[in-house]
């Protein structure tokens, strides 16, 4: 039970594949002139997936995303006007005690084109020195930079302060970046109403069931579609298909409008998430603009095992009920109740039932309810998260 | 030798000496020669310390002060024309800051092409959060100034916005300068942006001429819907001397808008004791709603102010419903139906470009060979086409159409054919 991620570049000849015996579907990835425009799955027959196949159902499907592309080509239309928007940016890669996955990620962000930009690696209170010695075996393109206190937000906003250029572009260690990252996320800085750009997240492999459960359930990519985020037409506290912390860039200068990375929210808190939509949410109630551009491809390994999956569930519902908590008592955001309740009628209790009467398609209970308990434990998490932090501020 | 400024800035005031001042230093200090530039600014009914403050400040280009008696930026605007010795006059208004390469910048836009009107970015210098109205008069300016700023962008007389804008003082004195009938400050430039548009000159974007726009300083919700009721009052005149643009105000009488402006307007005009309470009451919620950070609903009370003030605005000038009414039938009446001009783009698309820039048809029928794709609809007091509004106006508006008259040729997505002799039996 296992997913073969195929990639298909449209302006070269279609080529099927072959010794997928290992699989029984395969999720199409489709490029044109290398920009992603979407993706669709299809099973795997007697080990072959025939290139006719992938062709009848490129021309059958509605793409938006590839009619432009076609179209725009025609046109000799580019929506970025010459000459190309380039500015300096630092791109930093958090990691913690994830050497392999870093190593993966380093070698994605060395086949950057060179457009000036300088790469460091936070290392989060690291257990060993296993990612120093890796970046050193980068030196001197990449910098290494060692932080003690553990968290999330706490490293990011580490990242901000080291940076030296007037963008700083965030990876995450399981996230290995495709080579137009970088410029599809820089360019849409131009305007400047624009103050954070996310890019879509695809999954690198989906070898496991656990890895295909979670693409099934909370996939990190949104969408095909470029989208500008602003409080004048969207609700600034839905952020969910703005994007994702694994692929975001930022202007270095932001947290002095808007504040830091919440250092009781994130990974390596009680609160164990909730950091990157806390700052989505701050950025559009500020009045700057957010844009999803999924030209900026990266690619992430999704967790291998079934606990592993089970626990990130459970980290989400905590950090999504942690960022509400935040929301609710310490910004004033009163309608914060209404968007719980949306979430548990709309989203939560129609997958439980799916679940519970076993509806094709459906997500396995056991994630589900995990991911319920955590939105039970989140408003304590943050609590707990913000207790703690006084007390190391005051020590 | 010279022979007196290139430039003429002329700057209306109104009782805003600490803004006019910063406005006046960061003229001083641009990167053209003093000896190119004069200043002219127009004290209108000042009543705060701004002729003394002005008289004793030392500039070092030459400084220039007038008074009127309080009779609105368009006379204002017109008397520093009068004044001014400069071939090019640029406007700007008291609480715009200009960066040092503004008045270089708008200088080498004329020299590229003269006899155009060249306007120049000045948004918001506000940053980060602020309160609800702040942000959303910041990002109507910012979405204003990069909507013109788009390559390819048709002007029409809404772009003209006089805070920095300049033109030469010969084709000013042809279009006759602002309308003086407009009094107040508002919608002069948007009447000026009309006639501009009408003589058929050149309307330009210079980003370069960057400037910053304080106004937060002193803009309030009150102001704002001062400003809703003074564009009342502006858009009955413009409906009076320009009957082209009575279908865009008030042609489309029975669904202005959002379905409650027809209720807003019945309201202002048959009850107007219940209108100003109604608009009472909405003003009194909005403190509370932006404490609750209710912003849909914030948005939506907003909104309906601003038509309360805008439409009591126009009942002030025309005086009865039914002269709207009357004025919006006309207008449907006389909606002047030229021809659409056609254009096939099977052609070559830098064939149609350049027949467009000959011919600047007001509107236009599109066809790629047998297909039709769709229409550019005439629009009131806006430019001809020109040949650089074509691709844009594809790649957005009518990108499903072209892909479907290049699927039927046959032409897209030929590269991924599968290759048949790589593929086994």
């Amino acid at each position: 039970m296992a997913t073969k991620v195929l990639q298909v570049e449209l302006k070269e000849p279609i080529v099927g594949a072959e010794g997928l015996d290992r699989y029984d579907h395969a999720l199409v990835f489709l490029r044109y002139g290398g920009r992603p425009v979407g993706e669709f799955r299809l099973p795997v027959v007697r080990g072959r997936v025939s290139a006719t196949e992938i062709h009848e159902r490129v021309v059958a499907m509605e793409c938006g995303p590839l009619r432009s592309q076609v179209v725009h080509e025609f046109l000799g239309w580019d929506a970025e006007e010459p000459p190309p928007y380039r500015p300096k940016v630092t791109v930093a890669a958090i990691t913690r005690d994830r050497p392999e996955d870093l190593r993966v990620c380093l070698d994605a962000l060395m086949k950057l084109p060179d457009d000036g930009q300088e790469i460091i690696v936070i290392d989060s209170c690291p257990a060993t020195d296993a990612a120093h010695d890796l970046a050193r075996a980068y030196a001197p393109r990449v910098r290494y930079v060692r932080e003690e206190r553990p968290g999330e937000s706490v490293a990011r906003n580490r990242a901000m302060r080291e940076a030296r250029n007037e963008i700083v572009a965030f990876t995450d260690d399981d996230a290995a970046p495709d080579p137009g990252w970088l410029r599809a996320l820089a360019r849409n800085f131009r305007d400047p109403r624009v103050a954070c750009v996310t890019g879509l997240v695809s999954p690198m492999e989906l070898e496991t069931p656990a890895q295909e459960a979670f693409e099934k359930h909370s996939p990190h990519g949104r969408g095909f579609e470029r989208r500008v985020f602003s409080q004048e037409v969207h609700n600034p506290l839905h952020v969910a298909p703005v994007g994702i912390s694994a692929s975001v860039a930022l202007r270095r200068d932001l947290p002095e409008y808007i504040g830091w990375f919440d250092e009781a929210l994130g990974v390596g808190t009680p609160s164990r998430c909730g950091m990157d939509y806390d700052f989505f949410t701050r950025v559009l109630t500020s009045g700057y603009q957010i844009v999803y551009d999924p030209a900026a491809l990266s690619w992430h390994r999704h967790r291998r095992t079934w606990p592993e999956v089970r626990r990130t569930l459970f980290g989400y519902g905590v950090g999504v009920y942690a960022l509400w908590t935040r929301l609710f008592f310490f910004q004033g955001e009163l309608s914060t109740p209404l968007m719980a309740w949306r979430w548990f009628s709309h989203k939560q209790l129609p997958g439980i039932a799916r679940s519970v009467l076993r509806r094709p398609g459906h997500t396995p209970l056991d994630l589900l309810l995990a991911e319920l308990l955590g939105c039970f434990v989140g408003p304590w998490a943050y609590l707990r998260s913000r207790v703690a932090l006084a007390r190391e501020s005051r020590t | 030798m010279s022979s007196g400024p290139t430039v003429s800035v002329i700057i209306p005031t109104h009782n805003r000496v600490a803004s006019l001042m910063r406005t006046v230093r960061a003229f001083d200090r641009q990167t053209v020669a003093a000896e190119q530039m004069e200043l002219i600014v127009v004290a209108d009914g000042c009543s705060d310390a701004t002729g003394p403050t002005l008289t004793s400040q030392k500039t070092r280009c030459s400084l220039k002060l007038l008074t009127l008696d309080g009779r609105g930026a368009a006379a204002a605007r017109n008397r520093g024309a009068e004044a001014a010795e400069g071939s090019i006059l640029l406007f700007m208004d008291d609480d715009v800051e200009p960066s040092q390469t503004l008045v270089e910048a708008h200088i080498g836009s004329h020299t590229t092409r003269p006899g155009r009107l060249v306007l120049g970015p000045y948004p918001y210098s506000l940053r980060g959060p602020s309160t609800f109205y702040h942000m959303r008069a910041r990002a109507w300016w910012q979405a204003h100034f990069a909507e013109v700023a788009r390559w390819g962008h048709r002007f029409d007389y809404r772009d003209v916005v006089s805070g920095n804008m300049s033109l030469s003082a010969k084709l000013f004195g042809q279009l006759g300068g602002f309308n003086t009938a407009i009094r107040g400050a508002g919608g002069e430039d948007y009447e000026f942006g009309a006639r501009v548009i009408k003589a058929g000159v050149e309307i330009a974007f210079e980003p370069a001429a960057q400037a910053v726009h304080h106004q937060h300083e002193t803009m309030t919700l009150i102001g704002s819907l001062q400003r809703a009721e003074q564009e009342g009052h502006v858009n009955v005149i413009m409906g009076r001397l320009h009957p082209d643009v009575r279908v865009d105000l008030f042609g489309a009488m029975e669904d202005a808008g959002e379905g409650y402006h027809r209720h807003l307007r019945r309201l202002v005009f048959r009850t107007p004791w219940l209108g100003r309470l109604v608009a009472w009451l909405t003003l009194q919620t909005m403190p509370v709603l932006e404490f609750a950070k209710m912003r849909w609903l914030w948005r939506k009370a907003v909104g309906a102010l601003h038509g309360l003030w805008y439409w009591r605005g126009v009942a002030e000038e025309i005086g009865s419903e039914k002269a709207l009414l009357d004025m919006g039938q006309a207008a449907e009446r006389e909606g002047a139906k030229e021809d659409a001009h056609e254009v096939d783009l099977a052609v070559g698309l830098e064939v149609v470009e350049r027949e467009l820039d000959a011919k600047r048809p007001a509107s236009l029928r599109l066809r790629f060979g047998e297909r039709e794709l769709g229409e550019i609809e005439p629009v009131a007091l806006a430019e001809p086409l020109r040949g650089a509004h074509l691709r844009p106006y594809l790649a957005e508006s009518l990108a499903h159409e072209v892909f479907l008259a290049l699927a039927m040729r046959g032409t897209i997505l030929a590269e991924a054919h599968p290759q048949h002799s790589l593929e086994r039996a």
